[in-house]
């Protein structure tokens, strides 16, 4: 339909059907009588509907002049939007024939078309009969699914009263199964409330049912309301939006839950003692999935309660016991799926009672996606277990008290759970309710101040030294803080590692840009500092001069925090698989010659400042002590020497060396891709096609903006290069492996190793011995790219040759 | 093509084509109603912009606004109402396109010819 006609078609519909109408003119001067005759009968239809219509104000087509155009189209659009439901107004004549004999005259890729017709319409029309956008398709006239509760009940098509345990063991699992669909991104309407019993939970007769569906009900209200408060949710992660009359159909009461699933449980576990053996184990089978739901149910909604604890760590204690409970539970679940009603095969309904899948589907807006596929019972399971297991994971973020190791907390959950949005919101609603409880008012802001404490503990910070009460520090710290917050930007970092992986990236090239202002600021206070200094010194104040001099606490975390963003934006575009072959180099480039070098000497400045004020603080209460007990001088000594816990002055060695590793690791690939590059094993872009500096400049185009650390341009860049590039390729083969073979030193010093440790000394490994190999001079004659594996880490990969 | 880069001056509306005959679009609009146009075409015409009754082969009723047409009969309909039962409760589907495969007949909302006195 859009073929040929849109080459032929001048830009402006308008405008053609002006040009056309001109040429049409002039040549209908010929055929003017012809035109009369077509324009009376015209009228005289218009008048016949004018006599045959019921409203006689109506205006009538001839009334209106037909040059006006903006009339015309106002008339139109007001007969448009008569109700079509109202038609026929004159009767159904039949042109099927005429219809198509007339259509057989239009020349292929003409139109006959209304005069509103346009683009938009015709982008926007529905397929009819297409599975995709047609939803109406296969519907069998004879067999319509009931179309509501009342309607199911009096058909008998559902039972309200005397289920077996079988029956009410099916309708459970499908629930559970349905629950998770709807956590998996699915509409409410289109999985949930395909259940006809939550519609109306109230009528059901059968306790158990009752009590269940109930339950259900009120727990989609809490997940909601966890999930919209957290607000790390996009619309490809969860359907805010469902039946909301259905919804509020009948009123929420989340405290009475738990008791009435347990006075159900308890009357199913005494019938349960009065059955013979075989018999009570379906009973049973209920009782699990009742007291499943009880905890599941209590250990959310006492997150949502959170808010409103005494203490962090009591309400989570009590949620984390809960979801233990829950987690027990599974296995016995899972062991009798099959004793509940399975659904019929082929069919889509979860379960043979109960459930009417296309129930609403007339009421969803046509574009709405089609059929939905439930999980399997046993996926759906294997989906709760992970998921209580995710859960009972968050509820370790109240141990972390500042910013560093929340922040690192945050990074690796997003990393291991990040695909689950119930999950991701449950840790940004724990989170937030510690630091309030911990902090009150103005939480954030206070947990800011502590967070800068505990990194590299700047003395204006440290309650106990006296330079903290000075009221011009004070003022300076409380205008730098409460810019942190109005920017927003370090509640946006922990926020950001809650969104899905996908969208982390994008907002945090944004969180770089609003990290530019900030680290003015922070530099700002720290020369305010050392001006406080040195009128201090000048003022006789020895130590709160010592105290002020020499600030750098507040731009190096900002700074830190900053690369950090930095250094996880570029990475993460590995595990997007943004990044074309040919790009790696420059990729890796980045943090081997800047970036990870300035986490370290931000990670070091830091320690060494915790070093000196250790130091510092020692020396200055051996010199209290000294001072105070001069007859006992050699006592004194011994008693001024504490004991000195090396680890404890060095918090961030692990980091650091972690970082060294990275480096070698980045240096490897930097080296290996410019040799790969120099020995033709790389597909690189057609020149004619290809622009590396515009390449370059879009890839770290969220640097840009931050003055700290300055841009480094394309011609940089080029240069060193180039420079690179000069040495042969056998050389560059052994520098890479060279990196390698550095990086596999650091990490094999690591105690402890973790997985991610682990995994990466295999990268450095086998890279190492596919570099030698590569220099010295294998498949030389044959130039293959090789495979990048990225499966054991997400940022860098193993080289494997084909 | 070696600059990438997309000046006014490169892109121009080519001129329209030496035509012998007028440009030809079969519309509504009132300007055309004085076109020469053929038998078809002016039927067509007619009923643009009416009410069109489609039932489709898996039975079901399709009633709206006559949008456009091409020489396939794939016809656009406009705030279409589908009836899965005659007479029952319609869904409002908006923009419908059906193909002529799937057509089984045609109706147009209009008073038949022997009424007009």
């Amino acid at each position: 339909m859009h073929g040929t006609y849109t080459s032929e078609q001048p830009t402006d519909f308008q405008a053609a059907t002006a040009a056309a109408a001109a040429a049409a003119a002039a040549a209908a001067a010929a055929a003017s009588a012809s035109v009369s005759a077509v324009r009376t009968t015209a009228e005289q239809r218009d008048l016949e509907r004018e006599s045959n219509s019921n409203e006689p104000d109506e205006w009538s087509m001839s009334e209106c002049g037909f040059a006006d155009n903006d009339v015309q189209r106002a008339i139109r659009g007001g007969s448009a939007a008569e109700d079509i439901t109202q038609y026929p107004i004159h009767g159904w004549v039949d042109v099927t024939k005429e219809f198509h004999d007339a259509c057989a005259e239009l020349l292929p890729g003409e139109l006959a078309q209304d005069m509103l017709f346009g683009l938009f319409e015709a982008m926007s029309a529905i397929e009819i009969m297409d599975p995709k956008m047609d939803v109406g398709m296969g519907f069998d006239k004879f067999d319509l699914p009931p179309p509501s509760f009342e309607a199911a009940v009096a058909m008998g098509a559902i039972k309200l009263d005397g289920l077996e345990p079988a029956e009410l063991i099916g309708i459970f699992d499908a629930l559970f199964a349905c629950l998770v669909s709807w956590l998996e991104g699915n509409s409410m309407d289109q999985v949930l409330f395909t259940c006809l019993y939550l519609h109306a939970p109230s009528q059901i007769q059968d306790k158990a049912l009752r009590v269940f569906c109930t339950a259900v009900r009120n727990l989609i209200v809490v997940i909601k309301n966890i999930i919209i408060l957290a607000a790390v949710n996009e619309e490809e992660d969860f359907q805010l939006y469902g039946n909301s009359a259905l919804l509020a159909a009948e009123k929420a009461q989340p405290t009475s839950i738990a008791g009435l699933l347990k006075e159900v449980e308890d009357e199913l576990v005494r019938k349960c003692k009065q059955l013979p053996p075989v018999e009570n184990q379906n009973l049973m089978a209920v009782v699990h999935r009742l007291r499943f739901m009880r905890h599941l149910f209590q250990a959310i909604y006492q997150l949502e309660l959170m808010v409103g604890a005494e203490s962090a760590e009591e309400a989570v204690n009590e949620i984390y016991k809960s979801l233990n409970v829950a987690s027990e539970l599974l296995p016995l679940i899972k062991r009798t799926i099959e004793r509940g009603t399975q659904p019929v095969e082929g069919s889509e309904a979860p379960n043979p009672m109960g459930f009417s899948p296309r129930i609403h589907d007339r009421s969803q807006p046509p574009t709405f996606p089609r059929s939905i596929k439930i999980r399997e019972r046993p996926a759906s399971y294997q989906f709760l277990e992970e998921m209580v297991a995710r859960f009972k994971y968050a509820c370790k973020v109240i141990r972390y008290k500042d910013y560093y190791s929340a922040l690192n907390f945050f990074i690796e959950y997003s990393r291991k759970s990040g695909h689950c949005i119930l999950s991701r919101s449950v840790l940004q609603s724990l989170f937030s309710s510690s630091i309030r409880l911990a902090h009150g008012k103005q939480s954030m802001k206070q947990f800011l101040r502590h967070s800068v404490q505990a990194f590299n503990s700047p003395p204006v910070l440290n309650p106990k030294h006296p330079v903290a009460s000075d009221p011009k520090v004070q003022q300076h710290l409380e205008t730098f803080f409460r810019y942190c917050i109005n920017m927003n930007t370090f509640n946006q970092f922990i926020r950001l590692c809650g969104f899905n992986r996908a969208r982390q990236r994008d907002k945090l090239a944004h969180l770089i840009e609003n990290f530019d202002p900030l680290q003015v600021d922070a530099a700002r206070l720290d020369s305010l500092m050392n001006q406080l200094a040195n009128e201090r010194a000048m003022e006789g104040n020895e130590s709160h001069a010592t105290a002020l001099k020499h600030s750098t606490h507040f731009s190096t975390w900002v700074l830190y925090n900053c690369f950090r963003a930095m250094l996880i934006y570029l990475m993460s575009g590995f595990e997007l698989e943004l990044y074309a072959v040919h790009e790696f180099l420059y990729i890796y480039w980045y943090p081997y010659e800047f970036l990870v070098g300035f986490l370290v000497s931000a990670l070091t400045r830091t320690e060494n400042i915790l070093l000196a004020q250790e130091e510092y603080a020692e020396h200055q209460s051996k010199i209290q002590l000294n001072g105070g007990g001069s007859g006992s001088g050699g006592k004194n000594r011994k008693a001024a020497k504490p004991k000195k816990n090396k680890k404890q002055q060095r918090p961030y060695r692990q980091e650091i060396v972690y970082y060294h590793a990275l480096l070698s690791l980045c240096g490897g690939m930097y080296k290996a891709m410019g040799a790969l590059t120099k020995d033709g094993r790389v597909r690189l872009p057609m020149s004619k096609f290809d622009n590396e500096e515009i390449r370059y400049n879009r890839r770290f185009s969220p640097f840009v903006p931050l003055t700290s650390p300055p841009p480094v341009s394309y011609a940089e860049f080029k240069n060193i290069r180039d420079h690179m590039m000069l040495n042969s390729v056998e050389e560059l083969y052994s520098y890479a492996a060279k990196h390698f073979d550095q990086a596999r030193n650091v990490l094999e010093s690591i105690q402890n190793p973790e997985q991610e440790i682990l995994d990466l000394l295999q990268i450095a490994r086998t890279n190492f011995v596919v570099m030698n190999v590569l220099a010295r001079g294998h498949q030389k004659e044959v130039k293959r790219q090789p495979e990048f594996d990225f499966s054991r880490h997400s940022y860098f990969p193993i080289i494997k040759l084909k | 093509m070696s600059d990438l880069s997309i000046s006014g001056t490169q892109v121009q509306p080519q001129p329209p084509p030496p035509a012998a005959e007028p440009f030809r679009i079969t519309t509504n609009a009132p300007q055309m109603i004085d076109a020469n146009l053929t038998e078809g075409r002016r039927k067509l015409q007619k009923w643009l912009g009416r009410v069109l009754r489609i039932v489709i082969t898996d039975g079901r009723v399709l009633v709206g606004f006559f949008n456009c047409t091409d020489r396939d009969a794939n016809i656009v309909l406009s705030m279409c109402a589908e009836y899965l039962v005659e007479g029952q409760e319609p869904r409002l589907l908006g923009n419908v396109m059906v193909a002529k495969k799937h057509i089984v007949s045609l109706n147009i909302d209009e008073p038949r010819p022997s009424s007009i006195i």
